[in-house]
């Protein structure tokens, strides 16, 4: 019976091929241009480490002074000072928390040909990389000595290890950063999250760094913060030391916290810890408090999507109704138009549901060939997107999530927007058609 | 004239039609205006005059990794082999680049005590005493800096005494229009404002301190700096090609980052508002062609479908204009109806977008300009089917079936 119905939609959608392309076209432009706003939306809205998004933590202290205002939803920074970062780091030895926080160099082998190259570096304690599931090819991160005493060792990534030697194991191996000399003791695999969840401060779909530093050289070396560096006092600083005692803010912080004891074992020591600095009236507000955001929820506060986006997909996806509209008053015209061959049928004996049936077959296959189409649109679309726009190429691109889902939304948009008319055709009286004839 | 109670009675008929048209009338109507209103405040935006040649200016960083060079030294021997070169008109290191979406920006104030003071905060643009020239700022009221009021900023204690400020930034600070020869202080450091300039964006194109802009003589001794050289118009390619072998050539302790424009870093900060525009006026362009693509093919239909009732009333004698008027004023009259829905959807989408995305208040003239362009393209639309319906035969009357 349904491969009959098919045959008889075929023969019914060519004998009027103007109105099926027309019907087609309207559907794929909407589902085109509402799949390329929802990849957008979908992409960018991607939690990268989604398997431990509930038991990664981004730490936040409201450290400001009493009439200062940020940005932030909250009126918290985003960020910490570096006297509270190394606070925070030596508590609790017995959880995986770090700080970090974004520098540069320049990069060469020991080799005096070598051209140095600049390569941006996160300085940081060992526990990132099991914290964030940063994997190893060679060697594994610097030990718990080093980032207790400032030692120059280095962990690099894959691509910098192409870079600098052409590949292999260099682990032992000597690099300049800058004009000092660390020894590599890692190097990672490829690792770009994006959106770059732990550091979202200077764009959150930027590259991750490719070079990674033991935090404690901060207090001996003077490393500085490319990211942001934000100031609520009035404090004048003069050099790397000052800045290190200021209340500048400028590191990020993230912790792992696997259980609900230990989110609150660490909640309340954020709480003890803010209390005893109000006690030295260092933090100034009377609402001074510690915040824990977990991955996606830190992703939403900071707003990594954009309003833009949603307002794309709610814009694409009104248009998307209007396509709709458009076919169901096509469909309703051509149906009740082809009403006397239905009356015809019926009076032969077809059932009202089979007649239903029939006609709503015949708009799945429209849906079907619109969405298919759709989805060559928005493939289209997003390769437009990412030749013209720069940075473009991981959020332009779609995941089987989104390549399933063209068709679907399509199809079962289409159904329902045919329902309507198929009903109306189906309960039309054969005898009012068999009189006319 | 216009028969429009039998042309009611006839719409009557075929409520469901003609309720899908309106709809879509409707909602094309309230995307189109929205749309276009967005559209309008990010070009508005992106128009905006930024006070600098933006093709004229070549920018890019530059680090510089041995600890033994001296930075505000080699800036100035960088700058005046620079400016050797034929094509170029003014050079300077400096600490950021305008429109470029990073850089330094403080807290201002128009007096040392904080108790009661107005403050602002504003892009800081430290370079060497031709700073204006660079960025050919023409300086409405005072003077441009000296070359003896440079200060090189070896240590946080070294800070000039006098600055260049916007317009705007005098306006925010100075209410009384009396900026010049004040001070402003930033924490405890006093600036004298020497000079102030009509308009020069800073770093940030998104933020509400982008026209507040402030001018300092001072050179950083800074490892991450940048460097900024105006050229003759044309020139910029030839500048980008050559800069990093010239100034390699004079010290190569460094790594020296692409050069580019400040019209491509422009284009770099704008790229979001660029994305979201294009993608909007696609949405617009396909949506009105597939609106009136629908009316068309409605309207073919009812004329296929009222040819007899069509013959007939050519044959009782309407005119063929008669006909024509016919279909013209029935789809006026649904569009009439789609409109004043359209209206109400168009308020209640923006007032959505006002609550949710901090929009601003849709004017009435983007709805007005929609609603005019709406009605001639369902007009237009309408016409040939109309024009086919008008050509039918009076005989098509007297043929049974």
């Amino acid at each position: 019976m349904f491969s009959y119905y098919i045959q008889l939609a075929i023969k019914s959608l060519k004998s009027t091929i103007g109105t099926t392309l027309l019907m087609v076209l309207a559907i794929a432009c909407g589902i085109g241009i509402s799949m390329t706003a929802l990849t957008l939306n979908h992409m960018t809205g991607n939690n990268p480490i989604s398997e431990k998004s509930d038991q990664l933590f981004a730490v936040q202290l409201q450290s400001t002074g009493s009439s200062s205002t940020w940005s932030t939803t909250d009126n918290v920074p985003e960020q910490l000072t570096y006297q509270d970062a190394t606070n925070l780091m030596r508590a609790l030895p017995e959880l995986k928390h770090t700080p970090m926080y974004k520098t540069g160099f320049s990069v060469r082998t020991l080799d005096p040909e070598f051209a140095p190259v600049l390569r941006s570096s996160r300085v940081t304690t060992r526990h990132f990389f099991s914290m964030f599931d940063v994997n190893f090819l060679y060697g594994g991160p610097w030990s718990k000595t080093v980032d207790e005493n400032p030692t120059f060792q280095v962990v690099i990534s894959e691509e910098l290890n192409d870079k600098l030697f052409g590949g292999g194991d260099n682990t032992g191996k000597e690099i300049f950063l800058n004009a000092t000399t660390y020894q590599i003791v890692g190097i990672t695999e490829s690792w770009q999250p994006k959106p770059k969840f732990y550091d979202v401060n200077n764009g959150a779909f930027q590259s991750s760094e490719q070079l990674f530093i033991p935090f404690v050289l901060s207090s001996v070396y003077e490393l500085q913060s490319w990211g942001n560096n934000n100031g609520w006092k009035e404090e004048r600083v003069n050099n790397y030391q000052e800045k290190l005692a200021s209340e500048i803010l400028w590191t990020q912080y993230w912790a792992e916290l696997p259980t609900k004891k230990d989110q609150d074992k660490f909640s309340q020591f954020l709480s003890g810890y803010v209390s005893q600095q109000q006690k030295l009236a260092r933090f100034e507000r009377d609402d001074a408090k510690g915040i824990i955001r977990n991955v996606q929820q830190w992703l939403d506060y900071n707003d990594v999507v954009g309003d833009d986006s949603y307002v794309l997909v709610a814009v694409s996806f009104m248009f998307l109704v209007v396509c709709l509209v458009n076919s169901i008053g096509l469909l309703l015209a051509k149906f009740l138009r082809n009403a006397p061959h239905v009356g015809v049928r019926r009076a032969l004996g077809a059932s009202r549901g089979q007649v239903f049936a029939q006609h709503l077959v015949e708009v799945g296959m429209l849906g079907l060939l619109g969405g298919l189409l759709g989805l060559a649109f928005a493939y289209f679309g997003l390769s437009l997107l990412k030749n013209n726009f720069d940075g473009f190429d991981f959020v332009a691109s779609m995941d089987i999530t989104m390549f399933l889902a063209a068709p679907i939304i399509a199809v079962s948009a289409t159904v329902l927007a045919g329902i309507y008319p198929a009903w109306r055709v189906c309960t039309t009286l054969p005898s009012i058609y068999l009189k006319t004839q | 004239m216009l028969h429009i109670s039998p042309i009611f009675n006839a719409m009557m008929r075929n409520k469901s039609s003609v309720v899908l048209i309106i709809m879509q009338i409707a909602l094309t109507l309230a995307i189109v205006s929205n749309a276009a209103f967005i559209i309008k405040e990010r070009i508005d935006d992106m128009q905006r005059d930024s006070g600098i040649p933006e093709t004229e200016i070549v920018g890019f960083s530059m680090y510089f990794y041995d600890e033994d060079v001296d930075i505000t030294k080699q800036l100035q021997v960088d700058q005046q082999k620079i400016m050797e070169l034929p094509y170029v008109v003014e050079a300077t290191g400096i600490n950021q680049l305008p429109l470029s979406g990073s850089g330094d920006s403080w807290g201002f104030r128009n007096q040392l005590e904080m108790e009661g003071a107005l403050t602002s905060g504003a892009g800081v643009f430290a370079g060497n005493s031709n700073i204006t020239q660079v960025f050919d700022q023409q300086i409405t009221k005072g003077r441009s800096f000296r070359p003896d009021e440079l200060v090189l900023r070896n240590s946080g204690a070294d800070a000039p005494k006098v600055a260049i400020i916007t317009q705007a930034l005098a306006d925010e600070l100075f209410p009384d229009g009396d900026a010049l020869g004040k001070y402003i202080y930033s924490i405890d450091l006093p600036f004298q404002v020497v000079g102030i300039m009509d308009k020069m964006q800073g770093p940030w194109v998104h933020s509400s301190l982008v026209e507040k802009t402030v001018l300092l003589p001072v050179l950083y001794n800074q490892q991450f700096i940048r460097f900024a050289i105006r050229v003759e118009p044309g020139e910029a390619d030839t500048m980008i090609k050559n800069v990093q072998d010239i100034l390699l050539k004079l010290e190569n302790r460094r790594v020296i980052n692409t050069a580019s424009t400040i019209a491509e870093m422009k284009a770099t900060s704008y790229q979001r508002d660029k994305l979201m525009t294009n993608m909007l006026m696609v949405i617009i362009a396909v949506l009105i062609f597939i609106t009136a693509l629908g009316i068309a093919g409605m309207t073919i239909f009812n004329v296929n479908r009222r040819q007899k009732q069509i013959g007939t009333r050519r044959a009782l004698g309407a005119s063929r204009a008669d006909i024509q008027g016919y279909f013209m004023t029935e789809s006026a009259m649904i569009a009439g109806l789609g409109i004043v829905l359209g209206i109400i959807l168009a308020l209640v989408l923006n007032n959505y977008l006002m609550t949710y995305f901090s929009s601003e208040a849709l004017s009435f003239n983007y709805i007005a300009a929609t609603l005019v362009g709406i009605i001639l393209v369902i007009e237009v639309a309408v016409f040939l089917p109309a024009l086919k319906a008008s050509k039918i035969s009076p005989a098509i009357a007297t043929r049974s079936v």
